[in-house]
């Protein structure tokens, strides 16, 4: 966190920053500071965090440990959403609306399609968020392919999961704290619920509200995520595992660890993606597959050392 | 009170009517055997009883409430299932599966009751399991994972065990061990227990009462004595079945005779 708010084009020591705030009122630093860098850090941990426990949650969802928050097509409604208001050349407010209705019509296209008639089931909501993915995918080639080199070069920025124009609103502190919240008073459901459904459904579980809620809540964090930064990667996917075989297997443990692991995680990530070719930014869903690989790898390893 | 009844229960399954106007009366500490070929709806019955199918027509009270009312947590301190099908290997330790056992009985959303631990620690013991306590569940045999899953079962501590052919994979001293665990359970206690087996010679030493299903959607209910006769079993199993007894007051043996 610290030193994400001393790193970036302009460094700073702590000595600037213990001082900004008695600086006088038009101190540079302390612009710097409460200007671009603290919203920026503060986004970046809500970002890293709502898409650390959405990963938690559609892996347990899916039952699959490949699971990320982006699989079942949220990311890509956005994406189409945001792409089109890039290319129509919207302004900043309008591409967060914009972006979160693609998502909103994402979830909803996705739900009531694996709806459909039939008893809800893993295998048909798994298959027809791929679909939907797909089909955003191809959106948004169309999109890149048909716009100019400028737009392009914003619009890959945007899909690649950026944290430079990010600001954390309200929303979203309140979704991380009611996901938070939520999860832990699910925790115990959801350590039942990797058992099978219906071993779940006879130790008292109702597994077809819990599945439904688990789909809506996984979603709109989500959605929240992505309309704030982006699809960055990799986060929602590697932090979970990452927490689990550190041990915390229990979702009492593995819900809170992954929301703080996946914010500090993404803190740094995005401090690195501002420092290493300063002045110039990289996308931050760059840094976080570059950092991310090799450390899963790492623990990887070690866990299955450790292992008896 | 009569633990389980089932009043005119028909189950349907892919439009087949594999049980028809069932009429069961299970009473507490009774040990009943559910027996029948291959595909004559005992797991399905099974299912029924724990509400996780719906039956076509009738109603199954448990001690006197309508199923129907019930669910949830409630339902599951109440009726507990053994799957046949054992547990999903999932990396969790032995202790942690057997603890989802607790999970209706759970007081707090976070904090550990140690009774709970208790229960947990005593049931592992009964299966022989205390000594693999810490080990990850993908590790252990078949057999191992067997007793691991009914360890959950008896720390769930439901007043009905359903059991689906709970002596799979378990080799014999095991299957007997713990079928006299299970017994204890129920014998004596408000408790009861209804298990679907292949091994007619386990269900006679162990069961006091059998339901036969024939496969046309009758059946036959009562005692082992009554039930396990050789002209009865023939005649649900399609194939002719010998009887022979192996002493005074002791269970009689049954094989298959072409």
């Amino acid at each position: 966190m610290l030193f994400s708010l001393l790193s970036g084009s302009v460094t700073l020591s702590l000595h600037d920053l213990l001082n900004a705030p008695f600086a006088g009122e038009e101190s540079l630093q302390l612009q710097i500071v409460r200007e671009i860098r603290l919203p920026r850090t503060v986004a970046a941990f809500l970002v890293g965090g709502l898409l650390s426990l959405s990963g938690v949650i559609m892996q347990i969802l899916l039952r699959n440990p490949l699971a990320d928050p982006f699989i079942l097509g949220v990311s890509g409604g956005a994406a189409v959403g945001a792409l089109t208001a890039i290319f129509l050349g919207s302004s900043v407010f309008w591409l967060y609306q914009s972006a979160f209705g693609g998502a909103l019509l994402s979830i909803l296209l996705v739900f009531t399609l694996a709806n459909a008639g039939k008893r809800w089931s893993v295998t048909r909501l798994l298959l027809t968020g791929v679909v939907i993915s797909a089909g955003w995918g191809a959106l948004i080639n169309l999109l890149l392919t048909t716009s100019s080199e400028n737009t392009v070069q914003s619009m890959l920025f945007w899909l690649m999961g950026d944290l430079s124009q990010s600001r954390a609103s309200w929303h979203s502190y309140a979704l991380l704290l009611a996901g938070l919240g939520g999860g832990l008073a699910l925790s115990r459901a959801l350590n039942v619920l990797t058992q099978g459904d219906q071993n779940a459904q006879t130790l008292g579980v109702n597994v077809e509200a819990l599945r439904i809620t688990l789909y809506l809540a996984a979603s709109v964090l989500t959605a929240s995520a992505v309309v704030i930064a982006g699809s960055v990667g990799f986060v929602g996917l590697i932090v979970p595992h990452a927490i689990r075989m550190l041990g915390g297997r229990d979702h009492r443990y593995l819900i809170p660890g992954s929301i703080l692991l996946g914010g500090s995680f993404l803190v740094f990530a995005d401090s690195l993606a501002r420092t290493v070719l300063a002045p110039q930014q990289l996308p931050v869903g760059v840094v976080t597959a570059l950092i991310g690989v090799p450390s899963f790898i790492l623990i990887l390893r070690n866990s299955a050392t450790q292992s008896p | 009170m009569t633990l389980l009844q089932t009043r005119n229960l028909d189950i349907l399954v892919a439009q087949r009517r594999l049980i028809h106007q069932l009429e069961l009366k299970i009473e507490p500490g009774t040990s009943w055997a559910l027996l029948g070929r291959n595909g004559t709806g005992k797991t399905s019955l099974l299912h029924t009883l724990a509400k996780l199918l719906p039956a076509a027509t009738g109603e199954i009270y448990l001690e006197g409430e309508n199923l129907a009312t019930l669910s949830g947590k409630p339902l599951a301190r109440r009726i507990g299932l053994l799957f046949q099908q054992g547990l999903p290997a999932m990396p969790k330790t032995v202790f942690e599966t057997a603890m989802l056992g607790r999970y209706p009985h759970h007081q707090s959303l976070w904090k550990d009751d140690p009774e709970d631990f208790e229960v947990v620690e005593n049931a592992l013991r009964e299966f022989d399991l205390a000594h693999l306590s810490a080990r990850s569940i993908d590790t252990l045999s078949g057999g191992e994972v067997q007793r691991l899953a009914l360890a959950q079962l008896v720390a769930q501590a439901p007043a009905l065990y359903l059991l689906d052919e709970p002596s799979n994979h378990l080799d014999l001293a095991h299957q007997l061990k713990g079928l006299q665990r299970l017994k204890a359970k129920v014998t004596g206690h408000r408790a009861a227990l209804l298990m679907a087996s292949h091994d007619i010679n386990l269900v006679s030493q162990m069961c006091d009462h059998v339901l036969l299903l024939m496969g046309d959607g009758t059946y036959l209910a009562g005692l082992v004595s009554e039930i396990l006769q050789e002209d009865h079993l023939s005649e649900a199993f399609g194939c002719r079945i010998r009887r022979v007894e192996s002493g005074k007051g002791k269970a009689a043996f049954f094989f298959p005779s072409a």
